[in-house]
């Protein structure tokens, strides 16, 4: 306890006035002014001080105090304004969901960039026409095509025989499928055909990707005819599944029986699926699109599910096979509106032999 | 927790969240006193203390989206305040307006005197004499007093918001006490006189 001489000190006064004393310093304080008569007229002053300190009225801020602070704050331009209140219930999102969900929306639109990438250069395949079916009947080898469109191509890009180089290289993919029905595998395929097709003609090539070149998806163990559709089931080696195709080829694939023009004339039916396994994902599309099955991701923000669009009379035989890799929706029914439009990535390739 | 401080923290979750209302109820809950420590601050000059809450709430609007809630909304509000008062009593331009005070003040009397026993009875009279004290004090123990004698803020939120240590903050605060009560003595004599009913106090 400070005192001053016989008397309390000014700042002992307030902190006594405030409680602000310990038990010690505070019963000494107590004594001192129950014998000090000055010192209480001083605490009688230091209360009355306390008194009007917090009686003091409260200021008022100015009616438009609000107002004047908003006008300055920096005004976002409108188009700021619109951008923020978009962005405001993604602000909502906690961290580490957002950062999630961006890692997700990433990864799947590397994979669809990737796989998009490569199916655009997949193969350019149509109809086999009636010589390249006899070809094929008659064991001609394939290597006789590839002389016939390197033939095509020592042209330089004149006609021969009235077909432009395109043609005979397109004769010559038609070929080459003649020879993957008679049983050269893949790797085989590709080494004989990937040196020969890639000298073709030089305006050809954009049109028409070698088909070694493709990443040919096989899935063995899906059944083709499951997808086929019921009535255009192709006859003998007569898989003609176009892709990247001109207007012309797909005219002329759309005049073929069993083409996939006649695929998508067909009654089709659009199943639902989600993958159970991600990891099977890939080869179970790639399959299924190999056999000429649009697929159509899709998603509302949840799971990835995909439109399967099959023949319809082959519905039935197909989701016992399909449930082994996932679920099938409820939803599955006619073709929505939505998956109508072929993917930019659609890959229509020759099925594996069966 | 106190009520004030869980409600100070509703709001500015609210504003986090993006609904800019957070910061209006924030403005609206304490606009009056943050006007009042800035009055008091800049020695009763309205237009001052006016352009210092509007700043301070400024800086809160910018600087509310960092806030992490460590300490109370209300400490962090008051040493913005306190600070924004700081900048503008070492401005070129309220110095300049404090020097030409000084020289009327000196032309005049340089010591404030209590208000009379009639100024007491007048509240007005009583409230002007007080606030003219409180504004000669030298601003160290001026925003101490006004801190923690009016706005009644705790010794540990006062520290929060001037950065002083405890030490230093009382013996700071307590100098100003006793300036005040040596200024305004005889008022507050005539308090107590009045308050004990003795013929020569103010009742």
């Amino acid at each position: 306890m400070e005192t001053k001489g016989r008397h309390l000190e000014g700042d002992t006064l307030c902190d006594y006035a405030e409680g602000a004393l310990d038990a010690h310093a505070h019963a000494a304080a107590e004594a001192h002014l129950r014998n000090c008569p000055d010192c209480l007229r001083e605490l009688q002053v230091v209360r009355a001080y306390f008194r009007e300190m917090t009686g003091l009225e409260a200021a008022k801020a100015p009616a438009n105090f609000l107002a004047d602070v908003r006008a300055r704050l920096p005004q976002p331009s409108p188009w700021k304004a619109f951008l923020l209140g978009f962005m405001r219930p993604v602000r909502a999102i906690p961290m580490q969901i957002a950062v999630l969900t961006v890692l997700g929306i990433t990864v799947i639109t590397a994979y669809l960039y990737e796989r998009g990438g490569r199916l655009s250069e997949a193969p350019a395949l149509i109809p086999l026409t009636a010589s390249a079916k006899e070809a094929a009947g008659s064991g001609e080898p394939a290597e006789a095509v590839q002389d016939e469109a390197a033939a095509g191509n020592e042209t330089d890009g004149r006609e021969e025989d009235g077909k432009s180089p395109p043609t005979k290289a397109m004769e010559s993919m038609r070929s080459a499928l003649s020879a993957k029905k008679q049983g050269y595998s893949e790797p085989e395929l590709a080494n004989r055909k990937a040196k020969p097709m890639a000298s073709s003609a030089p305006g050809s090539a954009a049109r028409e990707p070698v088909v070694a070149s493709a990443p040919a998806p096989t899935l063995a163990s899906v059944p083709y005819a499951a997808f086929a559709p019921s009535g255009a089931q192709p006859s003998g080696s007569t898989e003609t599944y176009a892709g990247k195709a001109s207007s012309e080829e797909k005219k002329e694939s759309s005049d073929s029986p069993g083409t996939l023009a006649s695929v998508k004339q067909a009654s089709l039916h659009a199943i639902n699926l989600q993958l159970r396994k991600a990891g099977e994902g890939p080869t179970l599309l790639a399959g299924l699109q190999a056999m000429g099955v649009e697929v159509v991701p899709h998603s509302d923000g949840g799971p990835i599910w995909y439109w399967l669009q099959v023949p319809a009379s082959r519905v039935a035989e197909l989701k016992p096979y399909l449930e082994r890799y996932g679920t099938l929706g409820r939803q599955d029914g006619p073709l929505p509106a939505r998956a109508a439009a072929p993917l930019s990535f659609d890959l229509r390739v020759a099925p594996p032999p069966k | 927790m106190d009520p004030g401080e869980a409600e100070d923290r509703e709001w500015v979750r609210k504003f986090q969240d993006g609904k800019e209302e957070g910061f209006n109820r924030l403005v609206h809950r304490h606009k009056d006193r943050i006007f009042g420590l800035c009055l008091r601050m800049l020695a009763g000059n309205r237009d001052d203390a006016e352009d210092a809450a509007q700043e301070t709430f400024v800086k809160v609007f910018h600087g509310l989206a960092a806030f992490r809630m460590e300490s109370k909304f209300s400490s962090w509000l008051y040493r913005i305040a306190v600070n924004t008062c700081k900048n503008k009593l070492t401005s070129r331009p309220h110095r300049q307006a404090k020097l030409h005070r000084g020289l009327e003040a000196a032309e005049s009397d340089a010591a404030p005197s209590s208000p009379s026993p009639a100024q007491v009875m007048d509240a007005r009279g009583k409230r002007e004499s007080i606030e003219a004290a409180i504004a000669r004090l030298p601003e160290d123990q001026r925003i101490l007093v006004v801190l923690r004698d009016i706005e009644g803020r705790s010794y540990e939120e006062i520290a929060e918001s001037t950065g002083l240590n405890p030490g230093t903050l009382k013996s700071r605060l307590n100098r100003g006490r006793r300036q005040l009560q040596e200024w305004l003595r005889d008022y507050f004599l005539a308090l107590v006189l009045a308050a004990l009913g003795w013929p020569g106090g103010a009742g």
